[in-house]
């Protein structure tokens, strides 16, 4: 199986803010997207990986079929884990692509607590949650200070309706 | 050709009205998208239209978007060109990485060549251990690879060449080590059936050129009295699309000074004859057979 590689001084500060994630303090800052874990491109063995290429089953090919997907499947024999990737025209980077994903995967399954795609997701949801405050923030001050002038409004009418019952009653 | 459901074409326009024109090319609904997605990616959104409508009338979408990736080169296409098949792709990506092994100033020729890319693929693997040349009867053909060739700045004597015509031949080089070739391999028989009979693709048939495609054994006949024989090449690599092929091919050679095998695509389809002389440095051309013959 695979020698398990971490990154200590990346992990143990990924480590620090996910123990923050839940209440999300405000002092915690945000991962910076250029200081992510690196893609683990190390976790791909070319010989651990069988590799196909499906154009829509068997069929004569060559000349005589003009095809313009090139969908690449992998599948990675020691876990079972199969991905598949056809975003381009060129098997090249249909190649590369299939890899990439697969090794996210890989060490999603092998260190799911600060593996790169996990650390995506709780920047995501930080992300997320210090737009939802700031936004809170916002429509709270604008709603405690229209309660206040419509507070300082009621004062003043009233005020002006004791000033008109002291000099006449109705 | 299968009937589209008009469930299938509601389906597909509820996605993007564009999308029911890719479904006579693409039978499933992913597979047209995927097209659409990169219609709308390579072209200005005024061809958009006239892109879906070409794409209905089953013309290919190479020409539409005007090249197909090969290898790492991308590749011009145009009308009247054979556009580079992905199984082509495979077999000179892999002939390339068992000769970059053993780097030697070798000679190759790619006869028949179209737009060129096996050619250019060979020469933008190999760099400098290989010098390449290519030829093709067809005056589209050479104007295309001379135009693929300038794009990819890469250094490959590209000639107008007739295959039958060993005067003409001469003047391109005079010896080669080793020939590739993606002649036209279809029988007539077969030019005229739908794939369900093993024959080929309607856009095949109606849009890329026929004399890319029709052939049985006259090619490979000439490819072996005209240049493996004349230039003294001692290995050579034809693409096909039949066992038969492959057997009359093996036949034109005395099994004492030859070695020959068969290379199959990613399909498990028999797709190249594989050649060379024993005791020779294209030895290693064994290596890439799947079966020796």
């Amino acid at each position: 199986m695979f020698a398990f590689r971490s990154y200590s001084p990346v992990s143990a500060r990924f480590r620090f803010l996910r123990s923050f994630a839940g209440s999300c303090p405000s002092g915690v800052p945000i991962p910076k997207k250029n200081k992510l874990p690196p893609r683990p491109k190390w976790l791909i063995v070319e010989e651990e990986i069988d590799e196909k290429f499906l154009k829509g089953g068997r069929g004569p090919g060559g000349q005589k079929i003009n095809k313009t997907n090139s969908k690449v499947q992998l599948t990675h024999k020691p876990t079972g884990l199969v991905v598949t990737c056809q975003y381009s025209r060129s098997q090249e980077s249909n190649r590369k692509k299939a890899r990439e994903i697969l090794a996210l995967k890989l060490e999603e399954q092998q260190n799911p607590e600060n593996s790169r795609t996990a650390v995506l997701n709780l920047r995501k949801s930080m992300v997320k949650q210090s737009k939802a405050k700031k936004s809170n923030k916002k429509y709270k001050e604008i709603e405690a200070k229209r309660a206040e002038d419509k507070e300082r409004r009621e004062l003043e009418d009233r005020a002006l309706l004791e000033g008109f019952s002291d000099d006449e009653p109705l | 050709m299968a009937r589209i459901s008009p469930r299938l074409i509601k389906d597909a326009y509820s996605i993007s009205p564009l999308l029911p024109y890719f479904l006579r090319a693409n039978p499933n609904i992913s597979l047209a998208k995927q097209e659409l997605k990169w219609v709308q990616e390579e072209l200005p959104q005024s061809e958009w239209r006239k892109a879906a409508r070409s794409r209905h009338n089953l013309y290919p979408l190479q020409y539409i978007l005007g090249s197909q990736p090969f290898g790492s080169l991308d590749i011009i296409c145009k009308e009247k060109v054979l556009i580079p098949r992905p199984e082509t792709e495979e077999w000179v990506l892999r002939l390339c990485s068992v000769l970059k092994e053993s780097a030697q100033n070798l000679s190759i020729v790619d006869a028949c060549t179209g737009t060129g890319c096996i050619a250019l693929l060979a020469k933008h693997e190999l760099k400098d251990s290989a010098k390449v040349a290519a030829f093709d009867i067809s005056t589209d053909a050479y104007q295309l690879s001379m135009l693929n060739r300038d794009a990819h700045k890469l250094d490959v004597n590209i000639v107008k060449a007739d295959l039958s015509e060993p005067a003409q031949l001469m003047h391109i080089c005079s010896s080669f080590d080793l020939i590739l070739s993606n002649p036209p391999y279809i029988p007539l028989s077969d030019y005229k059936l739908p794939v369900t009979l093993n024959g080929i693709e309607k856009s095949v048939r109606k849009f890329e050129p026929k004399s890319a495609l029709v052939g049985e054994m006259e090619f490979y006949d000439l490819l072996v009295q005209n240049l493996v024989r004349p230039f003294g090449a001692s290995g050579f690599v034809f693409e096909l699309g039949y066992r038969e092929q492959a057997e009359f091919i093996r036949k034109q050679f005395c099994e004492e000074e030859w070695g020959s095998g068969i290379l199959k695509d990613y399909s498990g389809n028999v797709r190249c004859s594989i050649g060379w002389k024993r005791g020779s440095n294209l030895d290693i051309l064994e290596r890439l057979c799947d079966e020796v013959l």
